[in-house]
């Protein structure tokens, strides 16, 4: 230092003008970053204020709906969707709303409801299980058709057997045994031991009827 | 100078901005960032979330006490069931890791508000129907949650149940579908079945050498002698301190005024022997847990041998002669004292074990004198045992073909009568049996939910394998669908289908999420 600058009164000239020069910037540049703080988080205060109301407001659409009164549950989930269009709490309320009108006989509004998980960006992984409860609806509608479009071989692994056994239902319903057997089989062979609905495909597929000495293809 | 000039430039209203904006970070992102994260141990990774060891722990032990709560206290895992105890807990973990991390990512929370009420309204932490933060507080200290460590979890929990609960609560069967499904669980069938015992066949069976040796290749490994473990302990009784306490006659009689009250007709000889348990009892508990803990610390502080501790208390080393795995007799039936000779400690270190306590007020320490290893057993030893095996499934398959052919010559007009007759053997009529019906074999009874439903009164026949080994012939006659529920919407009833199907669809979205998220497991840390 000391060979560079001759004094200390060098040395602050030095620092003088290089404030001169920089400073408006830096004070620009800092109250830019404070806005940028302040801002995110005021940003995130507000998001997480959302996040709590549509919370609430979820627990009493699931209240009601567990508790049986299905009219105050759709009034107060479309409220909640309402408020909270793009909440993933908006998604899961739309498959609880499908629920609770298929329930008071509105297939199409049950429908509508699927659809808003099966094209919103709610949460990908939740687009199979609305898929599988739409071809439910089609397959009530006696759009057949559709109903096994709406459910393809192809689907993520883990919904594959519940795939399988609402094909079985579709392909049963139009009068094809050996196809909804087949169907049926392939399902049972997706399913555990303790999966839930296990034993309700087994009896499906048992009721097609398996006669002594034919193979599970024959009917 | 300098100094002095940076002092007065210190006063500046520059100096002051460029303070807060060193100082105003710190006061966002709190200091704890700095020495948190990184390095300490984890037992797993999920997406870049670590399970840490402690939590880990922490979750094993709840997990145990569980168990506990359900199996009885005096469970004791063995080393298979303790691995498989920790792959489960650690599974529920990174389970629910992922469904937090991917809800929470989503937008999904649960207020401080909403939060505070649900704590409030847990009934645990309430007394006289009001919250009490005593009451709670002591909860959290005794679980040995860190300050916030409650909330935290209890929150994570809360959001897994939102997410858990509208999927489960949000499938639905139309109205068809749930017909259907009721007409089929309450369907009854109509039929007749007899049993063709395979005993018959029994002395038709003839097993070549040839089968036996290759059976034996093949099936080496059920043919091992059972481990076996000659242990010798040394116990503590309740029962034995009791009746050495010597009491004597004047104060049974004292005791006997004192309480005169609650004999009252009967006299000092009538309750006398019940009197001197009663007080032999009370004696003995104090020397019974002294000796218990002389007897643990003497077995720890000899490990390889007993008789300090027997000397020490004036006890007999005592043994029981060599047991399998499945038990003996005497002491060596207790499950906890097997449990205990075939441990790691003492069955393979040869070390004393830990105490362990039994029924009836006894606590054991014991040790190995002698262990027998499973030994592969020589096909000689085992000829009998493997002839018996090969006869009996071939007379169960010679059954089977016989039910086979019969239901064939049924199907070709024979007379189910005539068949009996010629038989020897007898139809049992089933009318309108259920699906799940008792004093029916299962395989039977499932063999008749499969046949064709018969057509214009035409009989179906089929053949079942029962499980002691013998073949059934069936005879269906009538099918009788079950009648669907009557239209009560929204019914409790009207949800155990739907739930069904819910709970499958939970799984399956829980299954899908887990695949797409990165898990790294540290085996090595478990």
């Amino acid at each position: 230092m000391v060979d560079i600058y001759d004094s200390d009164r060098e040395q602050v000239e030095a620092l003088r003008k290089w404030w001169k020069e920089n400073g408006k910037s830096i004070v620009l540049g800092a109250g830019l970053g404070l806005a940028a703080v302040f801002g995110w988080r005021a940003w995130q205060d507000y998001e997480h204020r959302q996040a709590a109301t549509a919370s609430l407001r979820y627990e009493n659409v699931l209240a009601e709906a567990t508790a049986g009164d299905r009219q105050s549950a759709v009034l107060l989930g479309e409220q909640l969707l309402e408020h909270h269009p793009r909440s993933l709490y908006a998604g899961l309320t739309s498959l609880l709303l499908a629920r609770l009108t298929a329930g008071q006989g509105d297939l199409d509004a049950a429908a509508r409801h699927l659809d808003r998980v099966i094209d919103g960006a709610f949460m990908g992984e939740l687009v199979p299980a609305a898929r599988l409860q739409k071809a439910r609806v089609l397959l009530a509608q006696g759009k057949l058709d559709e109903a096994l479009a709406a459910a393809p071989a192809d689907a993520p692994a883990a919904f594959r057997a519940a795939f399988a056994e609402l094909r079985g239902d579709v392909l049963a319903t139009r009068g094809d045994t050996a196809g909804a057997r087949r169907a049926y089989l392939e399902a049972l062979q997706g399913l555990g031991e303790g999966a839930p609905t296990r034993p309700l495909v087994r009896m499906k597929l048992d009721d097609l009827g398996q006669p002594e000495a034919g193979g599970e293809g024959r009917s | 100078m300098l100094l002095e000039d940076i002092r007065s430039w210190a006063h500046s209203w520059l100096m002051t901005i460029l303070l807060v904006m060193i100082i105003v970070p710190f006061a966002f992102w709190g200091i704890n960032q700095y020495f948190h994260g990184g390095g300490s141990m984890v037992v797993a990774e999920v997406d870049d979330t670590p399970i840490g060891v402690r939590e880990f722990q922490q979750a094993l032990q709840q997990q145990r006490y569980r168990l506990q709560a359900v199996m009885g206290s005096g469970l004791e895992l063995d080393e298979a069931a303790e691995d498989r105890l920790k792959r489960e807990t650690l599974n529920r973990m990174i389970e629910e890791s992922v469904l937090v991390d991917r809800a929470t990512d989503k937008g999904m929370t649960v207020g401080d508000e909403q939060l505070a009420t649900l704590i409030h309204a847990q009934q645990a932490f309430q007394s006289n129907g009001q919250f009490s933060r005593d009451r709670y507080e002591a909860w959290l200290h005794r679980q040995g949650y860190a300050p916030g460590g409650f909330e935290q979890s209890f929150r994570r929990s809360l959001v897994i149940r939102q997410l858990q609960l509208g999927v489960v609560e949000s499938a639905f069967l139309t109205g068809a579908e749930r017909e259907r499904l009721e007409r089929l669980q309450g369907q009854r069938r109509t039929f007749a079945y007899l049993t063709i015992p395979a005993a018959r066949y029994r002395a038709q069976v003839q097993v070549s050498d040839e089968q036996v040796q290759s059976f034996f290749r093949e099936h080496q490994a059920d043919f091992l002698s059972p481990e076996q473990v000659d242990a010798e302990y040394v116990e503590v009784s309740r029962e034995a301190l009791a009746a050495s306490v010597e009491v004597s006659e004047e104060e049974l009689r004292q005791r006997y005024d004192s309480q005169r009250a609650t004999f009252g007709e009967r006299s000092f000889e009538d309750v006398r022997a019940t009197l001197l348990r009663e007080v032999q009892l009370e004696r003995s508990e104090a020397p019974y847990f002294e000796q218990g803990e002389r007897l643990a610390n003497l077995a720890f502080e000899h490990p390889d041998s007993l008789e300090p501790a027997a000397k020490a208390l004036g006890l007999e080393v005592r043994s029981t002669g060599f047991f399998p795995r499945k038990g003996g007799e005497g002491i060596a039936a207790e499950p906890r004292f097997v449990s205990a000779a075939f441990g790691e400690e003492v069955f393979q270190q040869g070390h004393n074990s830990e105490p362990v306590e039994l029924s009836g007020g006894r606590v054991v320490v014991l040790r190995a004198r002698d262990v027998r290893p499973a030994v592969q057993r020589s096909l000689d030893e085992v000829r009998a045992e493997v002839v018996e095996r090969l006869s009996s499934r071939a007379a169960t398959e010679q059954a089977e073909a016989a039910a086979r052919a019969v239901v064939q010559e049924l199907q070709g007009g024979l007379d189910r009568a005539e068949l009996a007759r010629r038989e020897g053997l007898e139809w049992v009529e089933v009318v309108e049996g259920k699906r799940r019906a008792s004093g029916i074999d299962p395989a039977i009874t499932a063999r008749v939910f499969q046949l064709p439903k018969p057509v214009a009164e035409q009989r179906v026949f089929g053949a079942a394998s029962v499980a002691n080994g013998d073949a059934a012939v069936i005879a269906l006659q009538s099918v009788l669908d079950g009648e669907p529920a009557a239209k009560t919407a929204g019914a409790p009833a009207d949800r155990i289908l739907d739930q069904a199907y819910g709970q499958a669809m939970y799984d399956s979205l829980v299954e899908t999420l887990r695949a797409g998220a990165s898990v790294e497991v540290y085996n090595d840390r478990l």
